[in-house]
């Protein structure tokens, strides 16, 4: 059953050199109980994509498309009516616990907060709930936890406050954007399993904007590769990983040196750099940093079509003959 | 066996902390590096890794004596550089350079890229034409137009490609890659990797590359040294540490690092840690990780438990250069 329903999706924000078209029509649908996993380089617009999905933007953002939670649709909206629904049926949790967290208030009082705003309960209950949240995150002492402030708890410990204010609500959908990107690698296992175990206790669907392959591969079911405000590729976890058909895709996938291989292969970068947002030429983005690319990538952009199966799909026009390609052969 | 070209001896570096108000007493010390002995020998990378605030970063710097050490002593081709003045230090930077973690913030905005990478040659005398700077741009994939540019004008790897020009200027022996990486995209990196790589062969380098990211230590480093707590807690080439680590923090990192591979990922055995990193002012006796550590929880005894409580484990030679500073360390495959 779809629980989020993106539709051409495209976020603009007007700047002295024109337009910055940060994201250019994105659509995806999200069921319940599923992960979704957003995959892409710093300034790909994942992140505009969800702030824009929460009503989160500033002010002199251009929102065109839809975003529906169960049918119902939320751009357009006020404010007001999206408070309603933010923290309630969607969550959200950002890369730094430090700045979602408020330092003048106790970690246990700022997690009961949230439970109340959403639900007539009494303070005391609250408060008993805030405890019982902060054992499901992995927190040990809960009781004497709750009366710490969040300058007193290390980075990992802040975050899994950060999830466990999330889950407050048993929301429908939590969106994570780089939950665990501040984090050491042993801090980041704690609080993806606090994640998992949020996720397992609530029921949410789970929205998760990494840049870590290896993150979405343990914690996803189906995968969007964003490139330049678009989704390039989507499929399901395993079409992605083992079958790639973006030229882009099967490149990430190159770069990336692998604990479980050993010696020295050579790794395949990818050469040049992502495009400026400002004035993108016609055609694919990509093509520039393309290998394969032909006169037909710079006059067409390429949309989203189905490869090996309905929903695996990617945007490029000669995506069959990435079959059984090897990265090292492509780049 | 060939001579070790930098050999590092019970290296310790402590940073006082002072008491706030005016007197500024000195209340104790953070621990950052302690007791940590290594060698690098000519052409190989050694791996130094651990998570935020293990002494990593100190260790380099304290190589370089960019840090004053607290103790023990940095032999590089036979000669101590502890003691070593900076005028004295000065003609052997020619051969020991650095490259920084932060490309935004380790080149000067309003130098050229051509002075950027010309000021170390003129400071040693041994600037004599612009073609020199044009080579260096050209070795590590830059064009020689680039060399009038700023380094705004750049990308992160662009940059970090010319901090690794600029670390070459001198024809250095050995190369401290501080973290070189960390500040890039994925599909940036690899171009990196890459080019660290291949100089190494052609300039016959040797790189101490330190990183928190074991991923890229496991593809780049010929020996690894894991850090934890200012403490090297185990040692070795690096695919015998990667197929049986046998200390429990190498165990735990190695179990907690991300494959890109569904499959893998939805089988693979997790060892997730309790709590946090103490802090090194004042570090758990004994061991330093049995604060945090899965054996000691689960596993051991009392009496064992007193072991790891009030004996220092030293680094023990399992066989072919593997060391472990572990009194119950075992063997264990995780990938």
């Amino acid at each position: 059953m779809t629980l989020l329903s993106v539709e051409n999706l495209t976020v603009g924000f007007p700047t002295e050199d024109g337009q910055l078209r940060a994201v250019r029509g994105v659509s995806y649908e999200v069921n319940r109980g599923e992960s979704v996993g957003i995959v892409g380089e710093s300034g790909s617009g994942k992140s505009v994509t969800s702030l824009a999905i929460m009503g989160l933007l500033p002010r002199n953002a251009q929102v065109t498309g839809s975003v529906k939670l169960l049918g119902e649709e939320l751009v357009g909206r006020t404010d007001k009516d999206l408070s309603q629904i933010r923290g309630r049926r969607i969550a959200m949790i950002f890369q730094d616990p430090l700045t979602s967290l408020n330092p003048v208030y106790t970690v246990g009082d700022q997690i009961a907060e949230a439970v109340r705003a959403h639900h007539g309960v009494s303070k005391h209950d609250a408060l008993r709930r805030a405890t019982d949240l902060l054992d499901i995150v992995g927190i040990p002492n809960p009781k004497l936890r709750a009366r710490n402030y969040p300058h007193e708890m290390s980075g990992g410990m802040r975050q899994r406050i950060v999830i466990a204010i999330a889950m407050a609500n048993n929301p429908d959908l939590i969106i994570a954007d780089e939950p665990t990107t501040a984090l050491d690698v042993t801090v980041q296992a704690q609080v993806l399993e606090a994640l998992e175990a949020a996720r397992a206790e609530t029921g949410a669907a789970l929205v998760l904007i990494t840049h870590d392959l290896g993150v979405i591969a343990g914690h996803t079911d189906r995968v969007c590769v964003m490139y330049a405000g678009k989704l390039v590729e989507t499929g399901t976890v395993d079409e992605i990983f083992y079958g790639p058909r973006m030229p882009y895709t099967l490149g990430l996938l190159g770069s990336l040196p692998r604990i479980d291989e050993s010696g020295r292969q050579r790794l395949t970068p990818i050469t040049g750099a992502p495009p400026s947002l400002l004035n993108l030429p016609p055609g694919c983005p990509f093509s520039p940093r393309c290998p394969m690319t032909r006169d037909r990538c710079d006059d067409v952009e390429p949309v989203l079509t189905a490869t090996t199966g309905p929903d695996h799909r990617a945007a490029c026009h000669f995506h069959t003959e990435l079959a059984e390609a090897k990265a090292e052969d492509v780049f | 066996m060939t001579e070790p070209i930098v050999s590092v001896r019970n290296l310790v570096k402590h940073f006082p902390v002072r008491s706030r108000g005016v007197l500024r007493r000195r209340t104790g010390d953070v621990h950052a590096v302690c007791d940590v002995s290594f060698d690098i020998f000519a052409h190989e990378t050694l791996g130094l890794v651990g998570e935020s605030g293990c002494g990593k970063t100190t260790t380099g710097r304290v190589l370089l004596n960019l840090e004053p050490a607290t103790a023990g002593s940095v032999h590089y081709r036979g000669r101590d550089l502890v003691p070593l003045s900076r005028a004295q230090m000065r003609p052997l930077r020619k051969e020991l350079q650095i490259v920084f973690q932060d490309p935004y913030a380790s080149l000067d905005p309003r130098m050229t890229v051509t002075e950027l990478i010309a000021e170390p040659l003129r400071i040693h005398g041994t600037f004599h034409d612009r073609t020199q700077i044009h080579d260096l741009l050209r070795t590590v994939g830059l064009d020689a137009e680039h060399g009038n540019r700023y380094a705004h004008e750049f990308s992160g790897g662009q940059r970090q490609r010319i901090g690794v020009a600029r670390a070459l200027a001198l024809r250095p022996k050995v190369l401290v890659l501080d973290e070189p990486l960390s500040a890039l995209d994925v599909s940036v990196q690899a171009g990196v990797v890459n080019l660290l790589e291949d100089l190494q062969d052609e300039l016959g380098l040797s790189y101490l590359f330190i990183s928190h990211d074991l991923s890229v230590v496991r593809h780049i480093a010929d020996r690894v040294a894991v850090m934890y707590l200012g403490r090297i807690v185990e040692t070795a080439p690096a695919d015998q540490l990667f197929r049986e680590a046998a200390h429990p923090y190498t165990q735990a990192l190695i179990s907690a690092i991300p494959v890109p591979d569904p499959r893998k990922e939805r089988t693979r055995r997790r060892i997730i840690l309790s709590g946090d990193v103490p802090s090194p002012i004042t570090p758990p006796t004994g061991c330093r990780f049995r604060t945090r550590c899965p054996k000691y929880a689960t596993q051991l005894t009392d009496p064992e438990r007193r072991r790891c409580a009030e004996e220092t484990p030293t680094l023990t030679d399992r066989g072919q250069g593997h060391q472990t500073a572990c009194h119950y360390a075992e063997a264990l495959t995780l990938i």
